[in-house]
């Protein structure tokens, strides 16, 4: 696949120092570069602190962008090491046992998009640090248990445990949102036999 | 009625249930309605959040770091037709720069200097045009107020402390060097236009006139090789 026409000829004049290029490919991938990396950090500072350094080592790389992908999943994939490594540097990673908390948020019905978003956001920051990540590049970003377990230094067993804890919690956190047919502490629950 | 764990739940909600938990699930409302809001959660998360909270990076912060790293190049030509519309907006704007610069320079007379720190502040707050006519409009009455501003002045205080001095004339030359590069591409655009001639040589003499002002403000001794 290569990169549409739009967003090669931008790139051209973006290698080339042109600021309004350079302007135009932030304006138009930013949100979904904010988005991931805001729900990889968890917290707010953090990501605008990642989010920044993703920005400027995308515009430093553009020279060696070759337009054999589509610049957003190249530039989203820079934003997802970047994410990576910073929450190792800064030692987040430290620990991935998930501590699942008999917490729950409140949260209301609004039809307002940016409402919703930030309620996730809430949801998802109340994740333990490993389970966030491993939620949000399975879940939201596609990635394989295999590829998540690489990527974080732990099995692909640990990913899939993570991951379910991780939805088990979210969506108790997240209860008013979708609207589940019965409380979840009304209910008795036992794995059937297979 | 024994219900699936939570957990084997959330696996369920993009995973295969066995032959005994599919057996279950078509019987149990409560568990196939578990894993459906599992599947809701994902699908919250994965199309919810782009475009719904602001931005966690500022453009001009990161174009102000690429410019240190030599990676924006200052006055690259162009010749599209977004650019042509363009350089009137900036225009307007760096006369807009002129007349606040000097409103502000005026009412601060007895309160601060004028600094070029400061003016590199204001420049900061280019305004936002919607049309190239509204550009244009506003051009049109930004310079009409200057010129206004700048007759005021000479009546009646052209010789502010303000307006004199190092400092003030560094602010003057960061603000006229705006307007110098504004009009240089509008000329570039319309070289037969003898408004935006006039503006351009204009500006220039002024800026040399500034800068010759600033060689005279400086202290004895010290001579003028860059501002």
């Amino acid at each position: 696949m290569t990169a549409p026409a739009t967003d090669q000829f931008v790139i051209e004049r973006a290698i080339r120092g042109d600021e309004r290029a350079l302007r135009q490919l932030w304006t138009r991938h930013a949100p979904r570069i904010d988005a991931v990396v805001r729900r990889l950090a968890g917290d707010p500072d953090l990501a605008a602190d990642i989010a920044q350094d993703v920005w400027m080592q995308i515009f430093r790389a553009l020279p060696s962008f070759r337009g054999d992908a589509q610049f957003a999943t190249w530039a989203h994939r820079i934003a997802v090491n970047r994410t990576l490594n910073a929450l190792r540097r800064v030692r987040r990673v430290e620990k991935l046992e998930l501590v699942i908390e008999d917490d729950t948020v409140s949260v209301e019905m609004d039809s307002d998009r940016a409402f919703l978003a930030d309620s996730i956001e809430q949801a998802m920051q109340r994740l333990p640090a490993g389970a966030r990540m491993v939620f949000v590049l399975h879940d939201v970003e596609g990635y394989t248990h295999e590829a998540i377990a690489e990527e974080l230094g732990i099995t692909s067993g640990a990913s899939k445990s993570q991951l379910f804890k991780a939805r088990a919690k979210l969506r108790r956190l997240l209860a008013h949102l979708v609207d589940g047919p019965m409380p979840v502490s009304e209910r008795t629950h036992v794995t059937p036999e297979s | 009625m024994s219900h699936l764990n939570p957990e084997r739940l959330a696996e369920l909600a993009d995973g295969v249930p066995t032959d005994a938990e599919t057996a279950h699930l078509a019987q149990c409302a409560a568990c196939a309605g578990e894993r459906q809001a599992h599947a809701a959660v994902i699908e919250l998360a994965r199309h919810t959040g782009e475009h719904a909270l602001p931005p966690l990076t500022s453009f001009e912060f990161l174009a102000e770091q690429l410019r240190l790293e030599g990676r924006i190049s200052s006055g690259t030509p162009s010749k599209s037709r977004f650019v042509t519309t363009g350089w009137w907006m900036r225009a307007a704007a760096a006369v807009l720069l002129v007349v606040s610069g000097v409103a502000m320079g005026r009412w601060s007379a007895t309160e601060q200097p004028v600094t070029p720190g400061a003016a590199s502040e204001n420049s900061v707050a280019v305004p936002d045009f919607a049309t190239p006519e509204e550009a244009r409009s506003t051009l049109v009455r930004a310079e009409r107020e200057y010129r206004g501003a700048l007759s005021w002045l000479a009546q009646n205080g052209g010789d502010a402390t303000v307006l004199e001095g190092p400092d003030a004339y560094r602010a003057r030359l960061a603000v006229l060097d705006e307007l110098a590069g504004a009009a240089r591409r509008g000329v570039d655009e319309a070289p037969y236009d003898p408004l935006l001639s006039q503006y351009y040589l204009s500006t220039l003499a002024a800026r040399q006139a500034t800068l010759q002002q600033l060689g005279g403000a400086l202290p004895s001794g010290v001579r003028l090789t860059q501002f």
